[in-house]
């Protein structure tokens, strides 16, 4: 895969997507317009309709013999517009108070009848007809009862006094209630909902225009005349597409912050709406876009016109309306299950992360569970454009995109890298969410490492047709190659130092939560017998993460000919499955580290054996009264990794990656 | 410098093309004929990289579609009443882009679009969006999309259809002058009075097979005719029901 032609194309169809204006109208001027009408309009259209609720006089019916005092103390307590007094109650009250109401000639209808009390005196029975159904009828229907407590309780008060008591005994309770109920409430429920339409909808038009359209306007045929491979033709309107769905959901964020900062000072009630939040709502945003538009992209180009575009597309953009609504539905809280339903999650999080409710590791699930799903859709976005007869017909395309490939021979690619990636991910989340309760935690760690990341990694290469022992690095490393794993010994220690001290003073969001986190596992191990401890936390994951990460992922990605995109992809993956934010930045650049070695010695020993002694040290710290001295000192922590940069020196020259041609022989496809 | 090697193309249970074989030398244009539905588009996307056959395979100035399409569609410009040109460009901007694909030097993908802006009088509109263009317009630029990496074999499949009789021959005029400069020429029509001014050879195509090929005297004599119409008429009729 060549990058410039990649960036050609993708320059080409971001430069057709921006001369086309409803494109823009959707991008730019709809939120532009959206949130400011959103927050001054409904504020004062509801405003303003309901101060006239209360500002208008009480349209009232008052059927039988009313004493004057209730009259008096009724017009004190409310304005009251007595539409219709009768002195006697008719004979089927409730009838004629249904006519009266539906024809709202009055919002309620009184019924009096004097009830005797023992010992003289006159108690008031009051019948209430009022339709709350009404829209407008919850406002009237409140001053009314209000009014009716306030005239009660004032002649109760009026009738102690009399009879020489404290009014004030006719009050034994004083109630006074704090409500948290905040009106910004209602945007953290309802802004999800917004912005992830906004998000799907921003990327709608650019999917099926440059999918669909260029079919129908016969330009997709011109391109496939030239020499394009089919991922750099598809990774270039991914890329436009992508940057639409993000742009849409950039300009959503950007013209909500403006908004709530023009109009409500940076916050509506309990929502806070600071650039941090801002920042975080864009980065759960970043992998549903990817996903989105990975999905509208394979879904688009099955369509042979934009009209049947549309058609194919809007289901999909019913689906994500349905999914968003998540945040909306009460009771629906973001659990480790629902972290990992794609829509839903991000939907979900987008109100916590609205509400500041959130924490560092729920939101590291749910950015890599939807990260995964949104590689998944990307590779089935990339078979479906390899596909002939659905780019230049349409016709007949689920055979011929899921059919089988036929031929013998070496299947494995950095496609199929990836998705194994994005399949391991959601099984072991899935995993860690089903068996959390019913295993131990060396039973969960163990399950993960060996049933899922190993099993599934042999697996995965075997049905590929790739040869194990050059996908897995099976191989003792070179003299040279063993003196840089020495060496890296003390190198990835001292890493170790060196990370920690950068997190203590950098401090990110996330690190105390990550920092309690890892003790509590590390006290957890400690429990456990140091055999087995070591065996689970870092026996397995040396062997089963190294032969996931730096032997399917690293000799996958190795597979598009770039030494960089192997090292820094592996390395992103690995980190990706760490799902905390802090830990996915500290596993991210040990994996560095680790694939370089294992590329440079070609040979999984590497990477095992540094693995091994990153994760084993951890156990055995844990068990230590005091930490170790590097992890307390910069000089001691730097001084240790010195050896560990000569060891990449030693290394430099020998970390190659085969030719892409010679790595990856292209089958040819199945003939019909 | 173009071959066809028993090609093949299976729809299914369909065959739309059934070992078909011909060649194209350099400086030869050679005409494809056939009634609607009679498997050129198959045949010429086929040789063009863009569809893979199910049987035989394709050769462009020694590349293989078979085994490297990719190499195939360096070496080659196709022009096709379906290939169109991006509406919201202009014809500078899709040669541009196209340069940009075939990987040329920045410097010399700048001469050649203007060299072929000035060849095929697209000065006063290239510039405008194709969107903009009529459809005379919109085939000049798309001619030049496929003449722009100077491929020494082209396939045309019917270029002049749309077009009036100034533009017609005016693209057909582009072809003799890439023939004389010694580019192999493949070129599908329904217009026999466009083979009997461009074409040294034609293959007579009908229901996916080749009834006949070789010099268009020869093939009248064959068929007892002495028009190609004629001997067009002459292989059809018999074999269409």
């Amino acid at each position: 895969m060549r990058w410039s032609i990649t960036s050609t194309l993708f320059r080409k169809d971001l430069r057709e997507a921006l001369r086309d204006r409803r494109t823009l109208a959707l991008l730019v001027g709809v939120p532009l317009l959206l949130y400011p009408l959103l927050l001054v309009g409904s504020a004062m259209v509801t405003g303003a309709a309901t101060q006239q609720l209360w500002e208008r006089p009480l349209k009232l019916a008052l059927w039988g013999p009313a004493p004057a005092w209730l009259l008096e103390e009724m017009d004190e307590a409310e304005l009251v517009e007595w539409v219709e007094r009768r002195d006697t109650i008719p004979e089927a009250p409730g009838r004629e108070a249904l006519a009266l109401l539906e024809e709202r000639q009055v919002q309620a209808v009184l019924a009096l009848k004097g009830v005797p009390v023992e010992g003289g005196g006159e108690n008031l029975d009051v019948e209430l007809y009022v339709d709350t159904g009404r829209p407008e009828a919850g406002v009237a229907h409140g001053r009314l009862r209000r009014a009716l407590d306030q005239v009660g309780q004032h002649t109760v008060r009026a009738r102690f006094t009399q009879l020489g008591l404290s009014p004030e005994l006719a009050e034994p309770l004083q109630v006074k209630q704090t409500d948290f109920r905040s009106p910004g409430t209602w945007l953290a429920w309802g802004l999800p909902y917004l912005l992830l339409c906004a998000l799907v909808m921003s990327g709608f038009y650019p999917a099926i225009d440059v999918t669909a359209g260029e079919k129908e306007r016969g330009t997709l045929q011109t391109l496939l005349c030239a020499p394009v491979r089919p991922l750099e033709v598809v990774l270039g309107k991914y890329g436009v597409v992508s940057l639409f769905t993000l742009g849409g959901a950039l300009m959503n964020l950007g013209a909500l912050g403006l908004a709530i900062a023009a109009i409500a000072g940076g916050a509506v009630g309990q929502v806070q709406v600071s650039m941090g939040v801002l920042v975080a709502v864009f980065a759960a945003l970043v992998p549903l876009a990817l996903l989105v538009s990975a999905m509208m992209l394979a879904v688009g180009v099955m369509a042979r016109s934009f009209k049947e575009g549309q058609n194919y597309l809007t289901p999909l953009l019913l689906l994500v309306m349905v999914a968003a609504y998540a945040a909306i539905v009460p009771g629906l809280e973001l659990t480790p299950t629902l972290a990992l339903v794609p829509i839903v999650n991000v939907s979900l999080l987008l109100r916590e992360l609205l509400m500041a409710k959130v924490s560092a590791g729920i939101f590291g699930v749910v950015f890599t569970s939807t990260l995964a799903w949104a590689v998944a859709g990307l590779l089935l976005a990339a078979r479906i454009f390899e596909s002939e007869q659905v780019l230049l017909s349409g016709e007949k395309p689920w055979r011929d995109v899921f059919g089988r490939k036929v031929g013998r021979g070496d299947h494995f690619s950095p496609g199929s890298a990836l998705l194994y990636f994005a399949v391991v991910l959601v099984a072991s989340l899935l995993a860690g969410v089903l068996l959390w309760k019913r295993l131990p935690l060396w039973g969960v760690l163990a399950v993960s490492q060996v049933g899922i990341f190993l099993a599934v990694a042999v697996l995965w290469v075997k049905r590929s047709g790739a040869d194990m022992r050059e996908v897995f690095s099976l191989r003792l490393p070179t003299g040279r190659g063993a003196l840089a794993v020495v060496l890296l010994v003390p190198g990835v220690l001292g890493l170790q130092g060196v990370l920690g001290r950068v997190l203590e003073a950098v401090s990110p969001p996330g690190t105390e939560e990550f920092a309690r986190l890892m003790e509590l596992l590390m006290k957890e191990s400690a429990r456990w017998p140091l055999a087995l401890a070591l065996a689970v936390v870092a026996v397995a994951p040396a062997v089963c993460e190294e032969a996931a990460f730096r032997g399917v992922m690293l000799s996958g990605l190795s597979r598009t000919g770039s030494r960089t995109v192997a090292v820094v992809g592996s390395a992103l993956t690995f980190g990706l499955l760490h799902i905390h934010p802090v830990h996915v930045l500290i596993a991210a650049v040990v994996g560095l580290v680790l694939g370089y070695a294992t590329l440079g010695t070609r040979s999984l020993l590497a990477g095992v054996v540094l693995h091994f002694v990153n994760n084993a040290s951890g156990v055995l710290w844990a068990r230590m009264e005091t930490p170790p001295v590097w992890t307390q000192s910069w000089q001691v922590a730097l001084a240790l990794c010195v050896p560990g940069v000569v060891a990449l020196w030693l290394l430099r020259g020998e970390a190659t990656v085969p030719a892409p041609e010679q790595a990856a022989p292209v089958p040819l496809p199945e003939a019909d | 410098m173009l071959e066809a090697r028993g090609l093949t193309k299976h729809y299914g249970d369909f065959t739309a093309v059934r070992e078909v074989s011909f060649t194209v030398a350099a400086g030869e244009v050679v005409g494809l004929l056939g009634p609607n539905g009679a498997g050129k588009t198959t045949l010429l996307r086929m040789l063009a990289g863009v569809l893979t056959p199910s049987g035989g395979e394709g050769l462009v100035d020694g590349a293989s579609t078979a085994a490297d399409a990719f190499r195939v569609k360096q070496r080659l410009g196709f022009l096709s009443g379906d290939t169109a040109l991006s509406q919201r460009l202009s014809p500078r901007e899709v040669l541009t882009f196209f340069g940009q694909l075939h990987e040329l030097e920045p410097a010399h993908l700048e001469r050649r679009t203007e060299e072929l802006i000035s060849r095929f009088e697209m000065g006063p509109f290239a510039d405008k969006p194709c969107g903009t263009l009529s459809a005379g317009q919109k085939q000049r630029a798309n001619v030049a999309r496929a003449f722009l990496h100077d491929p020494p074999a082209l396939i045309l499949d019917e270029p002049t259809t749309a077009l009036d009789v100034l533009s017609g021959r005016f693209l057909l005029d582009a072809l003799r002058a890439a023939r004389d400069a010694g580019k192999a020429i493949l070129f599908s029509t329904h217009v026999m009075g466009e083979v009997d001014y461009l074409c040294d050879r034609v293959v007579l195509l009908h229901q996916g097979q080749a009834l006949d090929q070789g010099p268009i005297p020869e093939v009248c004599a064959r068929a007892g005719v002495r028009t190609l119409t004629e001997a067009f008429l002459h292989y059809l009729p018999s074999r269409s029901t």
